[in-house]
């Protein structure tokens, strides 16, 4: 692989630079069986606030919740970040999209107490990394939007293709970013964004 | 979402105990994906949601010596789909776990999950006190049952929406079930009830019973299988028909083959005699496939609107044939 020479070609130094921000600070031991504290070990009553401890965008965070609580209503109501959007709040369209762990999930179709001690990552979060600016550019670039309405869960999704796949042929791209609608059916110009993006990356 | 409290087992028999409470209604929490839709629209209320994530030896996919695959229950279904001995073997399982709501859902889901979530019936989904939710009145006999089954239904017509049972059937897999304290293992085919035996569940899981293992036992070396799925959009949505099969072939003849429906009745719907009729037909033979298919849906019985379900039914079969020699 060539190294990297600022023309924005593929380096994989960058790439991993890009996206290892993220998980810096992490204090979980294997990402997806995280510990279980001791405050959980309990029958924990619904009308009880607990406190959740988790990675949020490369910090380790802690907030009280309700045990109803989905991850999205934790995400936009106590840690204020209202780039997760909510929009049919039932698995159905993308807008909500985050990644937990390196996936990208639905946060309104998961329980906040179920992301304890895992890495979370909003489009917030990726904003100032390299491969989520490189991204947000390939949007901007190749029309990847119309209204905008849908794009951070668009993004997020890209994001977490490209994190596991940095080259990504078409058909893998359509099947990655297959679980977020576009009301707009920006879908064409979608692809073209994340093509754009893995070549830049 | 309605639930008293949230409860983290740390062991499966402490799950199993405390699932058991015949004074209480508890749910496990695998995947969520499933479990979450139930609660938000009030259609299950319960008293306790046990979290499963945590029981960290139900996750795992095991290759043995012999041949023979185990599955974890929390395995999800990306693991599924990632794994390269699923995906160079038993290409059934990897395309039905392919098509399976969308990537979002596919990272949480569980396999164990996805054998027990629940009906889709818009009725059932809804806000009607139907026969399955304890009512007297099966509200899509007369009503919109464009997507309930043509086989075996009566009194509620569902259909059984999973896209890995019928891959699991029709490879001859068994499922372990934990109940009172030990493990018993079943044929997954025998897993499901009709709603003729009992129409409040779909299963034979008794309070207290969870899913622990899928196994599925070695197969044949020139096994060739495919999952086929039809479905109104390519996202998030569930099978109007869809058809695995797991097929043996001399040449263009099958020796030895299975196939298993989604989507056409409660259960996942298999034929005795159309699996018998199987061997020795003749893939280059399309009178013999078409009166083969024929056959295979001569039991069909629709309701107002699935008559439709017939005809895929019949076509599927001979896609599935064409495109598997
Ligand atoms: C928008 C959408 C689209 C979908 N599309 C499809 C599709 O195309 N095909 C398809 O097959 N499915 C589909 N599903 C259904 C389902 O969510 C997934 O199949 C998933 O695999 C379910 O797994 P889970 O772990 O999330 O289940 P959960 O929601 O955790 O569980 C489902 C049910 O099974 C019970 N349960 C879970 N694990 C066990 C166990 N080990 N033992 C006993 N009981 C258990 C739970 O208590 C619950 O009642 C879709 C769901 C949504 C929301
Ligand atoms: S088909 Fe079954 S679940 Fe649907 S309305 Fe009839 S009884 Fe209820
Ligand atoms: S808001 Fe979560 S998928 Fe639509
Ligand atoms: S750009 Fe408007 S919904 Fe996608």
């Amino acid at each position: 692989m060539p190294e990297n020479n600022s023309t924005g070609k593929f380096s994989r130094r960058k790439f991993v630079k890009g996206f290892g921000a993220t998980v810096a600070g992490a204090v979980v031991l294997n990402p997806s069986i995280p510990k279980i504290t001791k405050s959980l070990q309990k029958k924990i009553k619904i009308s009880e606030k607990i406190k959740l401890n988790f990675n949020l965008n490369g910090k380790n965070v802690s907030t009280d919740i309700y045990p109803y609580n989905t991850l999205l209503e934790v995400l936009r109501k106590n840690m204020r970040l209202t780039g997760t959007k909510k929009t049919c709040n039932n698995g159905e369209c993308g807008g909500c999209t985050v990644i937990i762990n390196k996936q990208a999930i639905y946060s309104c179709h998961i329980l906040a107490m179920d992301i304890e001690g895992k890495d979370v990552l909003t489009i917030e979060g990726i904003g100032d990394m390299h491969a989520g600016e490189v991204i947000r550019k390939a949007f901007k670039d190749m029309d990847g939007l119309q209204c905008g309405f849908c794009t951070p869960g668009q993004v997020m999704s890209a994001y977490a293709l490209l994190l596991n796949n940095k080259k990504p042929s078409l058909d893998e791209i359509k099947t990655a970013m297959s679980g977020n609608l576009c009301r707009c059916g920006a879908y064409h110009n979608i692809s073209a964004s994340v093509i754009e993006a893995s070549n830049k990356l | 979402m309605k639930f008293k409290s949230y409860v983290y087992p740390l062991s499966l028999s402490a799950a199993s105990a405390f699932l058991a409470n015949k004074n209480e209604l508890n749910f496990l929490n695998a995947g969520g994906t499933d479990l979450l839709g139930l609660l938000k629209e009030d259609i299950i209320k319960a008293d306790n949601i046990l979290n499963l994530k945590y029981l960290k030896d139900l996750k795992y996919i095991n290759q043995e010596p012999s041949g023979e695959l185990n599955i974890g229950a929390l395995t999800s279904i990306s693991e599924i789909i990632n794994n390269v001995f699923i995906k160079k073997n038993y290409n059934v399982l990897h395309q039905a776990a392919s098509q399976i709501a969308s990537p979002q859902l596919r990272n949480i889901g569980t396999v164990g999950g996805n054998l027990c979530q629940r009906p889709r019936c818009n009725y059932f989904r809804g806000d009607f006190n139907c026969l399955r939710k304890g009512g007297d009145t099966c509200f899509a006999f007369d009503g919109f049952n464009k997507y309930h089954c043509i086989m075996n239904g009566g009194p509620c017509f569902i259909v059984n929406p999973s896209d890995l049972a019928p891959a699991l059937i029709s490879l001859g897999a068994f499922v372990s079930v934990f109940s009172n304290g030990r493990e018993k293992e079943i044929p997954l085919q025998d897993f499901y009830i009709l709603p003729s035996a009992n129409y409040l569940k779909e299963t034979i899981l008794e309070k207290g019973d969870i899913v622990t293992k899928i196994r599925i036992p070695a197969q044949p070396r020139d096994l060739k299988s495919n999952y086929i799925k039809i479905k109104e959009r390519e996202t998030w949505d569930f099978a109007l028909v869809s058809l695995a099969a797991s097929l043996v072939l001399d040449g263009k003849k099958i020796t030895k083959g299975s196939l298993v429906f989604g989507g056409v009745a409660p259960a996942p719907y298999f034929s005795v005699k159309g699996n018998k009729d199987l061997i020795g037909l003749d893939l280059k033979n399309n009178k013999a496939i078409e009166s083969f298919a024929e056959a295979f849906v001569k039991d069909a019985n629709p309701l107002s609107m699935n008559g439709y379900k017939a005809i895929m039914m019949k076509n599927i079969i001979i896609k599935l044939f064409s495109e598997i020699i």
